[in-house]
């Protein structure tokens, strides 16, 4: 009887077509099952409160909501319900987002953003931290010398404050790319006389003709003009 | 279900219990993967009747989560995708290196889960040993394999598979790079070793495949249904469409006859099994197009993206295929071409209009531009289309109005505006896009890239309050300052993955939108106002929610200058396979 109640929802839920309702049903499902809290259904053992799926994948929202993905990340083994009441507490590191360049545990990974570099150190003491906070605390401007590899290229792009965004030219799908190369080409290759391309391999004149005949059209776009290479 | 007598009702039924043969009967009809996470978060009891009677499951990121944890909740698992590398590797965005290694997955699968019959990696590194191990332990159980623009493995794992695994149905290769070893040996060794393939696709790839081989595949999988093959003189193909009596979808081919004699270039005769419904051809030209007339009104799918068909051609083709249901083109197909797709294929549900050669330096010659002219008049003429994505050199409120109006059958909408004009008729297009929004509440999946100035704050707002439904967003060259950011952030109920590009937005309000939009499990983002040190990217910080960084991209093969964010949740932690041009910001929280 009641499979066949439910058959009727999941019936319903299919013509609708996005099983929307159908999650929203279950959500009720969920909320009343909380509700009754654990051990009316038989066999069932203690239920999942599922808190952790709703915060890691829709923070509260409905369930509707909760992905693919996230149904595989959603599965606790029993033990790991513990960490489900830590979140509430954890949910409270949002508000100290204020934290400074530290980030500490006993022993564990220490990233500090100084003078537009990252730089991380693994097992780090939280001792140490404490000190390099006294020492941030005490100087003002001290450079930080550390030799770790991802400190390096971390500088590279977090160079201080880019004030503006340079043009981002308009990515290309490569499938599509590679088959427009190969055009050229072939095109380049199959009808030398109208065209005043030479060979594929010596864009120059083509590229002369073709900005000419485009600057007829759009003298101020600047972004034309970035970064060439930029398939864009 | 809600009031007293509903709750009853419940009451009763869940006290009484329903038999887990019963529930699992039940569930097995349930296929939607979105009411099956519903189904799993009702009981601990429910849980775990889904987690064994689930049969498919997609990783949409592969970092989110460990084999093992894979492992424990679905251990009947028969099929499973896995997705790694960001989207934006597919516009060269991503470092080679940047990681999806498929080998722990690979060696987890092939060891503990049992069932498996179908794998399907998507922008994945694969290499020729992680074939081998996943070969010796399933190739009985095979039925489905697809390595979905994935890398790092060669033709040896192909013949590998092709000799082993007798009941492959499927082998999906398209657009990845596989190393070509002992020429298309592997194809020789499918075609005599498997007679039950029903899928064969490498397109895209640059893989050879002789004409004699592929004829004796189809000779000898007589179930065949769909070929996509990497490029072959389609003259020397004839055989093959004589013999392949099914074949519903071809891809692939070519039409370029350079090399050929010029006896050999008469299509006169040319052929297709009456079978065919679904057609991708390279390098056709006016001449060759003609081939295709007589199957026109046959056709339910063309996709002419790659081809060297002019804004005519296409009007000529299009015109002779009133069923087309999927239709893919460059630009070039022009306004004009739009017009005849929206009076002649009035049952196109997929319409892709991608890009075509504008760089500098170019050959396009066509000028083929599509614009609202265009837009409005395919948005009037296909009520039926549900994905339409599109590239477009102009773009006005009342074409976005009109989308909003007529297609409401959209799931998914992408609209990207070209630079090649400098000006465009209208700005903003916050109105425009408030309407389609309003007007395609079947929306799930949005693009909206443009230009700055194009969409203010204002429109980040209406996106915010008007997209409910909508999982996936792609905005490019949007907003004006944080404001609009923020603004957007506290509506998108269902946003879970947010990719943004070229846009304003600074570090701060990067990170309070990403706690914000309350469904948001992946952000990425390429150009944005870094903080003179930083440390503004840490107000997003939370327990597993990894945070990495990808510098800007030195190797001259990629092409970009600009730092990536990528932030995503997991259940894994820190990855420890990442690169030196990836920074993971993983403070211990």
């Amino acid at each position: 009887m009641a499979g066949s109640e439910q058959r009727q929802v999941v019936k319903a839920a299919t013509a609708a077509g996005n099983g929307s309702r159908f999650a929203v049903t279950c959500g009720l499902l969920r909320q009343y099952m909380k509700e009754r809290g654990a051990g009316s259904s038989g066999g069932g053992g203690r239920f999942l409160p599922a808190v952790t799926m709703s915060l890691m994948a829709t923070a509260g929202a409905d369930a509707g909501a909760v992905g693919v993905a996230a149904a595989v990340e959603e599965e606790e083994a029993p033990e790991e319900i513990k960490t489900m009441e830590l979140f509430p507490q954890q949910a409270g590191i949002k508000d100290s987002r204020e934290r400074n360049e530290t980030e500490k545990a006993q022993l564990s990974q220490l990233t500090i953003f100084y003078g537009g570099s990252v730089v991380v150190f693994a097992d780090s003491p939280a001792e140490k931290a404490d000190e390099l906070m006294k020492f941030a605390g005490s100087r003002d401007t001290a450079p930080v010398s550390d030799d770790d590899a991802g400190a390096a290229a971390a500088a590279r792009h977090l160079s201080p404050g880019q004030p503006c965004l340079p043009d981002m030219p308009i990515a290309r799908k490569v499938s599509l790319q590679r088959f427009l190369e190969k055009r050229k080409n072939r095109l380049a290759a199959s009808e030398q006389p109208p065209s005043p391309v030479a060979s594929s391999s010596s864009p120059e004149p083509e590229k002369k003709e073709e900005s000419s005949k485009r600057a007829k059209k759009d003298d101020g776009a600047s972004w034309l003009k970035v970064n060439p290479t930029l398939s864009l | 279900m809600g009031g007293e007598a509903g709750e009853r009702r419940l009451g009763r039924a869940m006290s009484f219990g329903i038999p887990d043969v019963a529930l699992g009967l039940v569930m097995g009809f349930v296929d939607d993967p979105w009411d099956r996470d519903a189904i799993s978060l009702v009981c601990r009891h429910w849980c775990r009747v889904d987690a064994l009677s689930r049969k498919h499951v997609t990783v949409a990121m592969a970092y989110s989560t460990t084999p093992d944890r894979l492992l424990t909740r679905f251990p009947c698992l028969e099929s499973l995708k896995l997705k790694a590398k960001p989207r934006a590797a597919m516009f060269n965005l991503i470092p080679e290196n940047w990681g999806g290694s498929a080998s722990p997955w690979i060696r987890q699968l092939s060891a503990s889960f049992h069932f498996l019959k179908a794998l399907h990696l998507r922008r994945m590194i694969v290499s020729d040993d992680d074939l081998d191990v996943l070969v010796r332990a399933k190739a009985h159980m095979l039925t489905s394999l697809k390595l979905d623009r994935c890398s790092g493995f060669s033709t040896s794992s192909l013949a590998l598979v092709a000799r082993t695994c007798k009941k492959l149905e499927t082998l999906f290769l398209e657009d990845s790079l596989i190393a070509e070893k002992e020429n298309d040996e592997w194809l020789r060794e499918l075609a005599t070793s498997n007679n039950v393939l029903e899928i064969l696709n490498f397109f895209l790839t640059d893989l050879r495949a002789s004409p004699a081989y592929l004829t004796l595949l189809v000779r000898n999988c007589r179930r065949l249904k769909i070929l996509k093959i990497s490029e072959c003189f389609m003259l020397d193909l004839v055989d093959l469409f004589r013999t392949a009596e099914i074949l519903q979808d071809f891809a692939g081919g070519s039409f370029d006859d350079q090399g050929q004699a010029v006896e050999s270039r008469n299509y006169e005769n040319f052929y297709f099994p009456p079978s065919l419904l679904l057609l991708s051809l390279l390098y056709m030209g006016t001449k060759e197009m003609q081939v295709l007339f007589p199957y026109g009104a046959a056709l339910k799918k063309l996709d002419l993206q790659f081809t060297f068909l002019s804004t005519e051609d296409h009007c000529q083709l299009v015109q002779r295929c009133p069923n087309l249901e999927i239709l893919e083109v460059r630009d070039v197909i022009g306004d004009r071409g739009l017009e005849v797709v929206a009076q002649t294929c009035k049952k196109l549900q997929r319409l892709r209009v991608e890009r075509g050669d504008d760089d500098q330096g170019g050959l396009e010659d066509e000028h083929g531009m599509v614009t609202q002219v265009g837009l409005m008049a395919v948005a009037q003429g296909c009520p039926h289309l549900e994905y339409w994505a599109v590239h477009v050199t102009d773009i006005t409120n009342a074409a976005l109005e009109a989308i909003g109006t007529y297609s409401r059958n959209l799931n998914d909408f992408r609209l990207v505006l070209l630079d090649r004009e400098a000006n465009i008729t209208e700005s903003p297009l916050d109105n425009g896009v408030r309407a389609l929004l309003r007007g395609c509440t079947k929306l799930r999946r949005f693009a909206f890239y443009v230009r700055p100035g194009v969409l203010s704050d204002v429109g980040l707002g209406y996106i915010g309050e008007f997209s409910k439904k909508i999982r996936y967003m792609l905005l490019g060259n949007v907003g004006e300052s944080d404001q609009g950011l923020l603004q957007l952030s506290t509506g998108c109920p269902s946003l879970q993955k947010l990719e943004l590009r070229g846009c304003f937005f600074s570090e701060r309000a990067l990170a309070l939108a990403a706690l914000q939009l309350k469904s948001l499990r992946y952000l990425w983002v390429q150009g944005y106002k870094a903080s003179p040190n930083g440390t503004d990217l840490m107000a997003m910080v939370r327990p597993f929610w990894n945070i990495e960084i990808i510098a800007p991209n030195q190797d001259e093969l990629c092409q970009d200058g600009q730092a990536q964010i990528l932030a995503y949740y997991s259940l894994a932690g820190m990855r420890s396979d990442y690169p030196q041009s990836v920074i993971p910001l993983y403070p211990s929280v």
